[in-house]
């Protein structure tokens, strides 16, 4: 194995532990909070999901303009596999959320402007893999996506900046709105290691998304080389 | 800068000149506009005071609607006639093809709202003639211009076009439809007072930050 | 103190699930990768070996 190789293969371990120190930590070691009960508990990796989902949003729109600037490829791939598991988190952020507001609030939903963000974030994300779909020129695909990493990124703080001041002017009717919770100094500590791990394995799965996406690509076009050069011999 | 305001002022006479000797896009999206006010309607049974409330609603969507037809066709005549290269080389700077995409789109979002605006006030019993309404629909359709001009110039390019522009750019434009329907309530006058001062500097910031960010960009779309 | 227990179950087997989802995903998508990637090689050999004999 290559020493890079070797060094993913380590980082891999590394997340799978953090990650598992973390989840052990929020079951035993984490004071369960006085009026959601167990449920809140979920908090801990939902919001690390969340902050994860953010963070791949801003890599790619940085991977998008180290693309533009420096047109190499390896960007463009790095751009599209942090869009892909930004969106693995999102997802993940927006039904765990979804599950811990069910019981809390009485409604799965609520138009809360963090909410409606991490939302039109994932329907971003979602659009920037149909349009790598429907482009096939490589380097055609590679400027497109980074124009539109990077304007999506933008509009995510103009959304979120529209969805609250939506907020001040319609409070709103189901439950308590932002969530009332007392962070003692356990819990802020569960939640940092949390946030850490979910970082980790973020790079993690980010590096190996790409690495396959690399090698997708390679395959993809010897294939399509091969198609047209086999000679059979006159 | 005379030759960038020259260039834009061609581009945007020759593409309105197009589009008034073959009247496509513009039938197509009066047509679609005043058939969804038909819908709409139907599909909300409304009591006169609660269509007071949701008119700004009604009337802006109408035109994020029926403008994604416009925004669809504003580069297919460049694409599916090879212009691309020509537009290029006959401008100073790329900006001037984006400016001028911009304001094409723009003034056709302004001549949709011009119809259904009575169209509708007549459909519904509602009179909407209130300068400080228009002004707000036209910063927003600036807004929906900027990003759409855009994203139009990038799906143009795809496979498959005007299926993916409105999932493109939808997303983008939560701000402006935020900020046009809510200000737009409050002029109306059906939603009690409030202050929209933020909106309407939402949306402007919106409108700049989208349009320079275009700008810069651009090229990178446009050009291979 | 709400009874919570149930959500929780849940909204940790969304988590770990997906999470564990996509890593399955990565990991079949690599086999399948080795595999496309190995049998183009031998392809290739074979008909670098095929245009030896025709030479």
């Amino acid at each position: 194995m290559s020493s890079k190789n070797k060094l993913l293969a380590l980082l891999s371990v590394l997340a799978f532990l953090l990650v598992l120190f973390a989840f052990i930590r929020m079951l035993f070691f984490t004071p369960v909070e006085q009026t959601m009960g167990l449920v809140q508990k979920v908090f801990y990796f939902h919001m690390s999901a969340a902050w994860v989902g953010m963070l791949a949003f801003l890599a790619a729109a940085v991977f998008g303009l180290l693309y533009l600037s420096r047109k190499d490829l390896k960007w463009d791939t790095l751009t599209a596999a942090s869009v892909e598991v930004g969106l693995l988190f999102t997802v993940i952020c927006i039904i765990s959320g979804m599950i811990w507001a069910r019981p809390i609030w009485n409604t799965w939903w609520t138009w809360d402007p963090r909410l409606t963000t991490v939302t039109i974030m994932a329907f971003t994300y979602i659009a920037f893999i149909l349009l790598r779909r429907g482009v096939d020129n490589p380097t055609r695909r590679a400027r497109f996506s980074a124009v539109y990493a990077v304007i999506g990124f933008i509009s995510v703080p103009l959304t979120f900046f529209s969805a609250r001041l939506l907020r001040t002017i319609h409070p709103v009717v189901f439950g308590g709105g932002e969530a009332d919770m007392n962070l003692n100094a356990q819990m802020l500590t569960t939640l940092f290691i949390s946030l850490g791990a979910f970082t980790v394995l973020y790079a993690v799965l980010l590096l190996h998304r790409a690495r396959l996406m690399a090698q997708q690509e390679e395959l993809n076009q010897k294939l399509a080389a091969d198609d047209g050069s086999y000679d059979w011999g006159e | 800068m005379k030759a960038w305001l020259h260039s834009v002022r061609v581009l945007v006479w020759k593409d309105l000149l197009q589009e008034w000797r073959s009247r496509d896009i513009l039938t197509s999206m009066l047509a679609f506009a005043v058939l969804s006010l038909f819908i709409f309607n139907y599909a909300l049974e409304l009591s006169p005071l609660n269509r007071a409330e949701i008119a700004p609603g009604i009337v802006w969507v109408v035109m994020v609607f029926a403008g994604t037809l416009g925004l669809n066709r504003s580069f297919t005549a460049e694409q599916d006639q090879g212009c691309f290269e020509g537009l290029i080389m006959a401008v100073p700077d790329l900006s001037a093809i984006y400016f001028a995409k911009l304001l094409t789109n723009l003034l056709m979002m302004v001549f949709l709202a011009v119809l259904v605006i009575p169209i509708y006030s007549v459909l519904y019993n509602q009179s909407l003639f209130n300068w400080a309404f228009f002004g707000v629909l036209a910063l927003g359709a600036w807004g929906y211009s900027a990003a759409g001009t855009l994203i139009a110039s990038m799906t143009v390019q795809t496979r498959m076009r005007d299926l993916l522009l409105p999932v493109l750019l939808f997303p983008l434009l939560l701000p402006v439809n935020m900020a046009v329907v809510k200000s737009c309530g409050v002029l109306l006058g059906s939603v009690a007072g409030q202050d929209i001062n933020s909106w309407l500097n939402l949306l402007l910031v919106y409108d700049v930050i989208v349009t320079m960010l275009s700008i810069m960009v651009f090229e990178y779309v446009i050009k291979e | 103190m709400a009874q919570t227990l149930n959500y929780f179950i849940a909204g940790y087997a969304v988590i770990l699930g997906l999470l564990g989802a996509y890593c399955l995903y990565l990991y079949l998508l690599s086999r399948k990768l080795k595999k496309t990637s190995a049998s183009l090689q031998k392809e290739s050999q074979e008909s670098s070996a095929k245009g030896k004999i025709a030479d």
